[in-house]
């Protein structure tokens, strides 16, 4: 028994420790020159941003939502669907890189710091939409607890939305820590290897890290506490995003599967877009011995299954609907997705993220470089398509025929959406070209034990052997 | 203080000089490497209390949390909803949540105050490539002939005393 390797090797090409830091810190170093791809991403990302960011959110705040798209119907549009959209995303980063510390998955060393990087932007960039939302954001000091306010009332613990504050800037607090904490020893390596300013910039950032004994072992102690802490974060965090849905009575938010159909959602999001970023890094920074065709079609396997997960919780909702013999129910699911006003999304959603993954079945799908990037930016296009389905028909057809409206986002709200992706992208470039994008220490551990996990006979070997034969 | 330094380039060298050290009973100092080795922790037998203090934070957090959120509900603003308090099962979330951050912000700080990690900070000791692919044995300059030989046999690299302060 135990004589067959399940996966192959985690970096390839028989590196040494030092190639590792030459191959991971080659793109940063002295003398390198700044690809003009950089540069014209960077430039189409900093305009979206300027414009987004900096004219339209104080255009927002100046004038007030009006100039947006919700109205009485729909008073949660574009917003409320980004911000989700971003939360999931933000999501992945941490229970990517968490969620398989715990688990001991080594095949992680290579994507973790990307997808930890992801994580922090894209939690920036959720937060901005509440925070804007509420119209004034001068009075967001009351969400505080920090005594009876002018009202002589202390914050209102039961609600979701009170949760949810506490719960994003928690997450953002512990993300940024794990990100920053991992990155100590190799800002220290940078430190060593570089001159002048930037020798300086890395000998702050690296607080004098040296790898002594016991540094090691309380960086370890440290980073497996807080990644511990973080992974059950990373379920309740979205658990209670979800809730600022499920507790209202609206048909098509009141359900219960709420949570675990959110958390399962940002995490299927989520690895679509570590999945994109890391093809992207790869091709760009020529690191294939690092992410390895293995690494990405691990992530395939992930995704495939967390689809199928998708398409039952889609399947249950309808079910429920049904079963519950509720007329508003009913014309939330049965009507109005189905075959009515919102079936195109709905039909979108359903086709991206429950059929078009299943494709990952196919061994020549989940090795092609060009099939996965395609496929992750469908799935990333149909989550966003669930978000709006969730946020918008309920909402836009409640319980009373004589309320129904329709919602259509105003430029506004496509400008700040824009300006969303532009920061995500500022900030990703910025940490692509100044910052370590692998853990190099991590990666250093893995060099020489490739591989721990080896079986006699695998399911895997079933399938691609014996069943597809 | 004195010490011999001895540098690997090879972590199986390093380990086997580590236990040539650990069976003559010549002290190990310290060792800096690029990465982590746990083999090394469990041979020279380093021990650290932050898993510890997480968990005495972890409590903490959690008493404290409950307390203010009795308080708050209880003590000093009660309401009365239908002859009971309002005080649900929300506080879960908000422990839970809570406990997390401020474990996490108190494990960080321990961290840092435990190895004295601030921003420019000045280096005790520095050898190049000591965060890249060379790994680095300090033995007390008291046991050096033995270390001497150990080091040479192991294959280590590059061996010399040198000075380091407190």
């Amino acid at each position: 028994m135990y004589k067959k390797e399940v996966r192959g090797e985690l970096i390839l090409g028989n590196k040494s420790y030092g190639d590792i830091t030459k191959d991971i810190l080659r793109h940063q170093e002295a003398g390198a020159k700044t690809p003009l791809w950089w540069w014209i991403a960077f430039i189409i990302s900093f305009i979206l941003m300027s414009i987004g960011l900096g004219y339209f959110v104080p255009l927002t705040i100046a004038k007030g939502i009006g100039i947006w798209g919700n109205n009485n119907q729909t008073a949660w549009g574009w917003a409320i669907i980004n911000f989700v959209w971003w939360i999931g995303i933000g999501h992945a980063g941490t229970a990517f890189s968490i969620f398989l510390l715990v688990l001991r998955q080594k095949w992680r060393t290579s994507i973790n710091r990307a997808a930890e990087a992801m994580t922090i932007f894209a939690v920036l960039a959720a937060g901005l939409f509440p925070a804007i939302h509420v119209g004034r954001p001068w009075d967001e000091m009351f969400i505080f607890p920090y005594g009876p306010n002018s009202r002589g009332l202390w914050v209102n613990w039961n609600s979701p939305l009170l949760w949810d504050v506490i719960a994003i800037s928690t997450y953002l607090t512990t993300s940024a820590l794990f990100w920053y904490i991992g990155m100590i020893p190799d800002f220290a390596t940078i430190r060593d290897r570089s001159k002048g300013l930037k020798k300086k910039i890395f000998h702050a950032l690296s607080l004098g890290f040296v790898g002594h004994l016991k540094t090691w072992r309380r960086f370890e102690d440290a980073v497996i506490i807080i990644g511990g802490l973080a992974a059950p974060l990373v379920i309740s965090v979205h658990s209670i995003v979800s809730t600022d849905f499920s507790v209202s009575v609206l048909p098509g938010w009141h359900e219960t599967i709420f949570p675990p159909f959110f958390v399962v959602g940002a995490i299927f999001s989520g690895f679509a877009m570590v999945l994109t970023l890391m093809i992207i890094i790869r091709k760009v920074y020529k690191l294939h011995e690092y992410v390895t065709d293995d690494h990405l079609d691990a992530i395939a396997r992930i995704i495939m299954f967390v689809s199928l997960i998708m398409g039952s919780a889609y399947l249950i909702e309808e079910f429920i609907a049904y079963y519950s013999a509720s007329p508003f129910e009913k014309h939330v699911f049965l009507e109005m997705y189905l075959k009515g006003d919102y079936a195109l999304p709905y039909w979108g959603m359903v086709i991206f993220n429950a059929f078009v993954p299943q494709l990952f079945w196919f061994k020549k799908i989940r090795r092609s470089l060009l099939a996965l990037f395609i496929i992750s930016i469908i799935i990333n296009i149909g989550m966003w398509l669930e978000r709006y389905n969730i946020v918008i028909p309920p909402t836009a057809q409640d319980f009373l025929p004589a309320n129904w409206g329709e919602y259509s986002p105003t430029k506004v709200d496509i400008w700040i959406y824009l300006g969303t992706l532009g920061l995500f992208g500022v900030g990703v470039l910025l940490f692509m070209r100044f910052l370590p994008i692998m853990a190099m220490n991590e990666l250093k551990q893995q060099a020489k034990r490739q591989t721990s996990l080896t079986v006699e006979k695998s399911v895997y070997d079933i399938f691609e052997k014996k069943l597809i034969k | 203080m004195k010490k011999l330094i001895g540098v690997y380039d090879d972590d199986v060298k390093l380990m086997e000089g580590i236990d040539r050290f650990v069976d003559n009973k010549v002290p190990v100092d310290d060792v800096i490497t690029p990465f982590v080795i746990e083999e090394l922790f469990e041979r020279l037998k380093i021990h650290s209390n932050i898993q510890f203090l997480g968990f005495v934070y972890g409590v903490l957090a959690l008493a404290g949390i409950l307390w203010g959120l009795y308080y708050t509900f209880v003590v000093d603003y009660p309401l009365n909803i239908g002859g009971k308090p309002n005080f649900s099962l929300v506080f879960v979330i908000l422990l839970f949540v809570g406990m997390v951050l401020t474990v996490v912000l108190l494990t960080t700080a321990t961290f840092f105050h435990q190895d004295r990690l601030y921003p420019f900070k000045k280096l005790k000791f520095e050898y190049p490539g000591m965060h890249d692919d060379k790994m680095v044995v300090l033995v007390p300059a008291s046991y050096k002939d033995k270390a001497q030989q150990i080091f040479k046999e192991t294959g280590a690299i590059d061996i010399k005393e040198v000075e380091i302060e407190d």
